[in-house]
């Protein structure tokens, strides 16, 4: 396929809620292999625009298109089939099954189905994790470990292990290193990097910006419902945080201005 | 201790394989429920062991083994049925009517229609429940207790207050009554009923989407799974469950009575608690329930056995509950630290 063509394109998306203005038609533009970090104050309109991404809101207005195919989305049933997934804020693991079992959540590997009988084929599974949990380098050494025993760390790493046993080309995250320790943060990071080298497209919702900084190829900010900012990352973090931060309180204002050259 | 050199060791020595037993979940359920018959055994050697006697355990963990397999699915997907008790009365005498009397105009029915239209009545009820608590947002206490009183008047209403009498001979009595190989045909159809169930939930995917339901319901929606189904599906096989005993406890009784099974959807209850199961969902096995069971069963008959008076054995049950559910939870929160 013709590299040029960007693996997701988003165009003038507008999503209101009542009176509420959500989105006031945003474009949003994702390489093969690339991530973004956006960010924004709260109620800037990250996680609608990601919503509409994954098929769990209907936007108003405005194009998708995947590989430069025009795509509509009506539930989260169908962008997953197009290999774009969402890795919750809360991990949305089940505590009480095993690493394995949450892995293959919903879309178990079935050995043979009896009209609503379908027997599980545990071992698959199992390999099948094993094998993720390698080619990531995550730390965790049993499958058959309940996921309540795991450090948050290892339960993001298996929530974001997840969404790659199902060949996602396109990976969302929601706040993926808010709620760990610096260690943690830092394997997290390092399996972001790892997923953009097998060629994941990966979009990061984060309020961490030295994360953003760390492991994203660009940055885009959103405030009130549109883009302020949509630049490369290049300068250090200093530099990079105060720009960002005065873009996302509207201190500085120029998009239109970038737009132009 | 390290986890993957036990696991890789347990593969290295049959040995230590045999010794992973001792700490499967049950275990000490299980520890727990061979000593109780060998105190009793001990006790009253010649009773205890009597064919006649096993026979009598063999009932009652049927008639509560039973129950529990219905209430465990509906307790590991966060629920609770209250149902179940007066279901088993209301099913009997609909059972009796349907097979005796007759229902107004239409003459009495062949018996295995009449199972059939019975078991699919508690089916339906459990409908209800599952369409209550998933659409209707109901709580399930709240749903099911309303059934409990509700199916306890119909079963009066029906009856007037007075029990339907099989006749003698009549062939369904086998049910209750009869026996295969001097074993009661009520505890065949406990371990039929449990070997399903408990591959159901071990082996197949919706066991699994049972125990995510339970676990974290919102994880297991965004992961694509039909909650509302999973959890329809547990109050109707309670329902179903709970049909199930009507019909076998009236026909072991010979009759349909309004006020058989008051409370035993509390025995239900506590025979899936003493098997390990946590009420808070999301836990619980097939093999714990039937223990649980298998113990109160044992107590039962036990005490009554030794002579133990009436008037202590209930206190004395109520006990070994709080123990077990006190050890319980004392182990699991060894186990996590």
């Amino acid at each position: 396929m013709d590299g040029t063509v960007a693996r997701v394109e988003m165009r003038s998306i507008r999503k209101s809620f009542g009176a509420i203005q959500a989105l006031r038609g945003v474009d949003l533009t994702l390489k093969r292999g690339e991530v973004l970090g956006l960010v924004g104050d709260n109620a800037a309109g990250k996680s609608t625009l990601m919503k509409v991404l994954s098929g769990a809101h209907i936007p108003d207005g405005g194009q998708i298109y995947i590989d430069g195919h025009q795509v509509w989305f009506g539930d989260p049933e169908d962008s997953r089939s197009l290999g774009i997934e969402m890795v919750y804020q809360d991990f949305a693991l089940v505590d009480n099954l095993d690493v394995a079992a949450n892995m293959f959540l919903g879309r178990e590997h079935v050995r043979f189905g009896l009209g609503p009988v379908r027997l599980l084929d545990k071992r698959m599974m199992e390999q099948e994790s094993l094998r993720l949990i390698d080619d990531l380098r995550i730390d965790i050494e049993c499958v058959n470990s309940k996921v309540k025993h795991l450090s948050g760390g290892q339960r993001q790493a298996v929530a974001i292990g997840r969404v790659t046993a199902f060949d996602a080309k396109i990976i969302i995250m929601d706040e993926p290193t808010a709620a760990l320790n610096v260690i943690s943060v830092g394997k997290v990071l390092e399996l972001i990097a790892q997923l953009k080298s097998q060629g994941c497209s990966i979009i990061i919702i984060s309020h961490r910006l030295e994360d953003i900084h760390k492991v994203s190829d660009r940055v885009m900010v959103l405030r009130h419902g549109r883009k302020v900012c949509d630049q490369p990352i290049q300068e250090d973090i200093h530099a990079f945080r105060e720009r960002v931060v005065a873009y996302m309180i509207g201190a500085r204002n120029d998009y239109t201005v970038y737009l132009d050259k | 201790m390290d986890d993957k050199k036990t696991d890789s060791s347990l593969r290295a020595f049959p040995l230590q394989q045999l010794l992973s037993i001792f700490s499967f979940r049950e275990f000490s359920i299980a520890l727990a429920f061979v000593l109780l018959c060998f105190f009793f055994w001990w006790q009253r050697p010649e009773a205890f062991l009597k064919l006649a006697n096993l026979k009598v355990i063999m009932r009652f963990v049927a008639t509560f083994g039973l129950l529990a397999i219905g209430e465990i699915l509906v307790i590991i997907t966060d629920g609770i049925d209250l149902s179940v008790g007066s279901m088993t009365a209301l099913t009997g005498v609909l059972a009796a009517t349907l097979m005796v009397k007759g229902v107004g105009p239409i003459p009495p029915l062949p018996i295995l229609p009449s199972i059939l239209l019975v078991l699919t009545f508690a089916g339906l009820v459990g409908r209800w429940h599952g369409f209550c608590v998933t659409k209707l947002q109901i709580p399930s206490f709240i749903i099911t207790l309303g059934t409990w009183l509700v199916a306890r008047g119909m079963a009066k209403f029906i009856t007037r207050g007075y029990p339907i009498v099989f006749p003698l001979e009549f062939p369904f009595l086998e049910l209750g009554q009869g026996e295969i190989f001097q074993i009661p045909v009520m505890f065949i159809i406990l371990v039929a009923v449990a070997v399903i169930a408990a591959f159901i939930l071990r082996s197949t995917t919706l066991g699994r989407h049972i125990y995510a339901v339970g676990g974290n319901i919102e994880a297991a929606r965004v992961a694509g799974i039909n909650v509302d189904r999973v959890r329809s599906f547990c109050y109707i096989s309670s329902g179903v469950m709970a049909g199930l005993v009507g019909l076998l406890l009236a026909s072991r009784l010979g009759q349909g009575t309004p006020t058989v099974g008051s409370t035993y959807e509390l025995w239900a209850i506590a025979a899936t608690v003493i098997g390990g199961t946590s009420l808070r969902g999301g836990e619980g096995t097939i093999t714990g329930a039937i223990l649980g069971a298998a113990i109160m069963g044992v107590m039962f008959n036990g005490m009554v056995i030794v002579n133990m008076s009436p008037y202590v054995q209930e206190t004395v049950l109520g006990a070994v509950l709080v123990i077990a559910v006190t050890y319980d939870m004392w182990r699991r929160r060894r186990s996590t630290n």
